[in-house]
């Protein structure tokens, strides 16, 4: 809300600047954006008498002009305006002064002639958008002055955001209220004294639902010229943030503003038959709004017709075919209150905003809707020299009834935490326009009209706190009973913050991405439509449904650091997925898990690190370390032969239980991520491996006393041979003086189908050292067991 | 730190909690420009508050002798301003650039 601190003036005596007025008003709940200077620049703009003009010697439509700009001088200005003369009051941009738009006025020459500055139009000044000719000031203007100061202008401006609670204070009225009440001054409305001509016009009004029309009133002005509005309403109003059009419709908008009453102005010849009617709109009805759009309207919209012909949306926008014309002479006006979840159903559903929806929707001052119509007649009347018609039309089927409301002084001490006398608050709703009746300790006040937001006796106190100061109230440390014991042991919470720190102090990178994903991702990855949970009002379609997999994220922030140049990356993320499931009361599984992402080089590339790719052992080693690392027993990984999104794809099992599983992500979606390297990707249970963390127990096994004895034995085997498998072969062995198995080397003859494995095989006795004689024997036992049980050879 | 009327749907009174801002030291201008960070207020958003609105209490089958206080922050806001991040949208890219500040 853009409110100039000279019009507020014309409703209360406030003498302070306008930064204190913002300080104090904000500290109220009505919060100071920002103080505007809107005419700032017309302080290098200089008032000047034109002494001489003659017609330019080398061309017919410019003038050679001497100026008097009260310096010693007289200025030569070259002047193009076809309607400049000698003896008029101008306004001269001199050298060196800078106009609205940023041009810099320089010395020049126009065909010869010199020219010192530029005598200025209303649109070279930001005043308008008149560029017809130069703009003439008044004859009694002062010379040398600036023009900033000779021109009544609205040159400070306050924008105040307001909250939705405070439609009141969508008008200089409120404001002004505000005001008078913060600074204990009085506040001055306006008393109108209307005139009216002979003539008597009815336009009979019919309200068709009084839920959704609570008040229409209309009056008829006549004779009306239209034209442009005299400069100090039109810069008011561009001051405000609204352009000036016509008189007609500059005078509803400086009503809205003055008073917060939204006006429309009716053509009257238009209006066929001439009887208003208020009615919901007929489904799929058409109407033609004042921005040419054809609107198809809904039972839910309110229309205000002419008989049967919609000639506005209610509240919203009003029709093409009444809009005010040149050919306007007699005039409408309406001024209404509409049920505002009506006016904001249609304006949401249309995107129509216009400042008298705004308005509609927060609530209007039913007492003040006829003054404001009674104010803008009559300055109609002033400015396009109209006759107000006699007869007021008005239908107020549902006036307004003011809410009675308890307030008990001590209540609002409590509940603020304050020891307020109860004068205070007397005062406080005093100065705010609510009268109040005292019996003792509880007291009833009653509701004004233009606050629609005061029904209960916790907006009472609301009011008391705000003007006492909520930052005035001393803060209080609420005693609590905590006791030493932690409390997250064992929480959700505690598990994965060990898993983050795991993760991190791992170096890897910990990543947060939305919840809501896009159904195109999803598709993407071929996951099924079925068990995805929708949003009903998505933001975007880029965010249009619950994650079911911790994947689309994860790649999301593949692509922006491959994109940023990434070469190394390696991240994880903590969150949880949802998935569809009608046997649950909210039809949704939420399933925490945790997601691996790696690709690019294992190692910064700089010396002495190896410049090499990252490879599934990287992702594989990282999921071993976390088990570890929380003691869980290490896993099997068993391929599979299909996934979604990852191939190969390898499941994670701890015992029987399926915790996850890893892969490679498919080249194809891998590189609609931008992705040119490899692209592993995990994903984990941790809901489960929570569990499973919790189970585990540390055993201590007594550090050996005697030596081991290693033996390597080398299989030779078939290409398709695998590690794994000779691998628990031998641990199924369970050879009571073998205590570890490690694979530790490969080989592959180039001109062979052969592939050499060789283990190295820990032997040790727990109560005496082993023979080398007897080792070998064990050993060899052991390599024959294989070759027969493997069909390998060694 | 200041305590400012205002408004929310679920708490009356209401107030907004500002603190003196970061970048200006609650001037409102640095090296004589208004402070972008506060817009030349000197003061900083950081959090709503209030007393419970007595409907809220009433929707859940409260005694209406129930008073309670809500308050609520933005991490990340609070984040901005501790390490002076100028863009909120930088939370939720993952920049590793970003991320391995912290």
């Amino acid at each position: 809300m853009l409110l100039s601190l000279s019009w507020l003036r014309e409703f209360t005596p406030y003498e302070g600047t306008a930064q204190a007025l913002g300080d104090r008003l904000t500290m109220l709940g009505l919060e100071l954006e920002d103080i505007k200077h809107p005419f700032e620049v017309l302080k290098e703009i200089t008032t000047g008498y034109v002494l001489e003009c003659k017609m330019h010697p080398d061309s017919d439509h410019l003038h050679c002009c001497r100026v008097d700009v009260g310096q010693e001088a007289l200025l030569d200005i070259v002047c193009g305006a076809p309607n400049v003369a000698a003896g008029q009051k101008v306004a001269v941009a001199t050298i060196g002064s800078k106009l609205p738009d940023g041009t810099v006025i320089k010395k020049s020459k126009l065909r010869g002639q010199p020219s010192h500055g530029m005598i200025c139009s209303e649109r070279e000044l930001g005043l308008s958008e008149d560029h017809s000719g130069i703009m003439v000031l008044d004859n009694s203007t002062p010379v040398g002055m600036k023009l900033q100061d000779v021109l009544t202008l609205d040159t400070e401006i306050l924008d105040f955001s307001i909250t939705p609670n405070r439609a009141d204070c969508l008008s200089v009225l409120g404001l002004a209220r505000e005001t008078a009440m913060a600074f204990h001054l009085p506040l001055t409305i306006k008393e109108l004294t209307p005139t009216y001509g002979e003539e008597s016009t009815e336009v009979p009004i019919e309200i068709t639902d009084p839920k959704l029309c609570w008040l229409y009133a209309g009056r008829v002005v006549h004779n009306m010229h239209l034209g442009p509005s005299p400069l100090h309403i039109r810069q008011r109003l561009q001051a405000c943030g609204i352009r000036a059009i016509s008189n007609i419709v500059d005078v509803t908008n400086y009503i809205l503003l003055e008073c917060g009453q939204p006006l429309h102005a009716f053509d009257l010849a238009k209006l066929n038959p001439r009887k208003i009617v208020v009615r919901k709109a007929r489904p799929n009805e058409t109407f033609v709004t004042l921005d040419n759009q054809e609107r198809v309207l809904k039972d839910t919209d309110l229309c205000i017709c002419a008989g049967d012909t919609p000639v506005a949306l209610a509240g919203v926008m009003g029709g093409l075919d009444s809009e005010i014309t040149s050919t306007t002479t007699q005039v409408f006006v309406e001024s209404a209150v509409f049920n505002p979840p009506t006016i904001r159903k249609t304006s949401r559903r249309l995107g129509l905003s216009s400042e008298s929806s705004y308005r509609f929707e927060r609530g209007i001052d039913q007492q003040r809707t006829i003054w404001a119509l009674e104010r803008a007649t009559a300055l109609l009347q002033e400015l396009g020299q109209g006759t107000v018609d006699k007869h007021l039309n008005v239908a107020e089927p549902n006036p307004f009834i003011a809410a009675q409301i308890p307030f008990r002084p001590k209540y609002a001490n409590a509940l603020l935490g304050v020891n307020l006398e109860p004068d205070f608050a007397k005062t406080v709703f005093t100065g705010l326009g609510l009268k109040v009746s005292e019996k003792d300790t509880s007291w009833q006040v009653e509701q004004a009209s233009w606050r629609p937001d005061l029904t209960r006796e916790a907006d009472l106190v609301e009011e008391v706190g705000r003007v006492y100061g909520l930052d005035n109230i001393k803060p209080l440390l609420p005693p609590m009973q905590l006791s030493l014991e932690r409390h997250d042991v064992g929480t959700e919470f505690a598990f994965w913050r060990q898993v983050r720190h795991w993760g991190a102090g791992l170096g890897l990178n910990e990543v947060i991405n939305y919840s809501f994903v896009g159904q195109k991702d999803l598709d993407l990855l071929g996951l099924p439509k079925d068990v995805r949970i929708a949003i009903k009002n998505p933001l975007s379609q880029e965010q249009d449904v619950l994650r079911p997999t911790i994947a689309p994220g994860l790649l999301q922030s593949l692509r922006q650091n491959l994109a940023q140049g990434a070469v190394s990356v390696k991240l994880f993320e903590l969150c949880h997925v949802f998935t569809l499931d009608e046997t649950l009361e909210t039809h949704t599984k939420e399933t925490a898990m945790l997601g691996l992402l790696f690709s690019g080089l294992r190692y910064e590339p700089v010396w002495p690190n190896p410049q090499e790719d990252m490879d599934y052992s990287d992702i594989r080693g990282v999921i071993e370390h976390l088990l570890r690392t929380l003691h869980v027993e290490q896993p099997k990984f068993v391929q599979v032969a299909e996934h979604a999104y990852l191939s190969p794809c390898v499941q994670i099992f701890i015992g029987d239980t399926l915790l996850g599983h890893v892969g490679v992500v498919k080249s194809a979606i891998a590189d609609t991520y931008l992705a040119h390297k490899l692209v592993y990707l995990a994903e984990i249970n941790l809901a489960l491996l929570q569990e499973l963390a919790a189970k585990a127990k540390v055993k201590f096994t007594p550090l050996a006393i005697y030596p081991c004895v290693k033996r390597d034995i080398t299989f030779i085997g078939s290409k398709s041979l695998q590690v794994g498998t000779i691998k628990a072969a031998l641990l199924d062995l369970k050879h009571p003086l073998i205590c570890d198995v490690a694979f530790v080397s490969l080989y592959e003859p180039k001109e062979s189908t052969d592939k050499h494995l060789s283990f190295r095989l820990t032997f040790r006795h727990n109560q005496r050292t082993l023979k080398d004689a007897e080792v070998d024997k064990e050993r060899d036992k052991v390599a024959q067991a294989i070759v027969k049980s493997l069909g390998v050879r060694i | 730190m200041r305590f400012r009327q205002s408004f929310f749907p679920f708490t009356e009174p209401s107030a907004e909690v500002d603190i003196s801002c970061f970048l200006c030291n609650g001037a409102g201008t640095k090296h004589g420009e208004t402070c972008r960070v506060c817009k030349g207020t000197g003061w900083v958003e950081i959090l709503g508050c209030g007393m419970v609105d007595p409907q809220v209490f009433a929707a859940v089958d409260y005694p209406s002798d129930v008073t309670g206080f809500a308050f609520g922050l933005g991490v990340e806001r609070i984040a901005m301003l501790k390490y002076g991040i100028g863009d909120l949208r930088q939370f939720f890219e993952n920049d590793l650039r970003f991320l391995q500040q912290f």
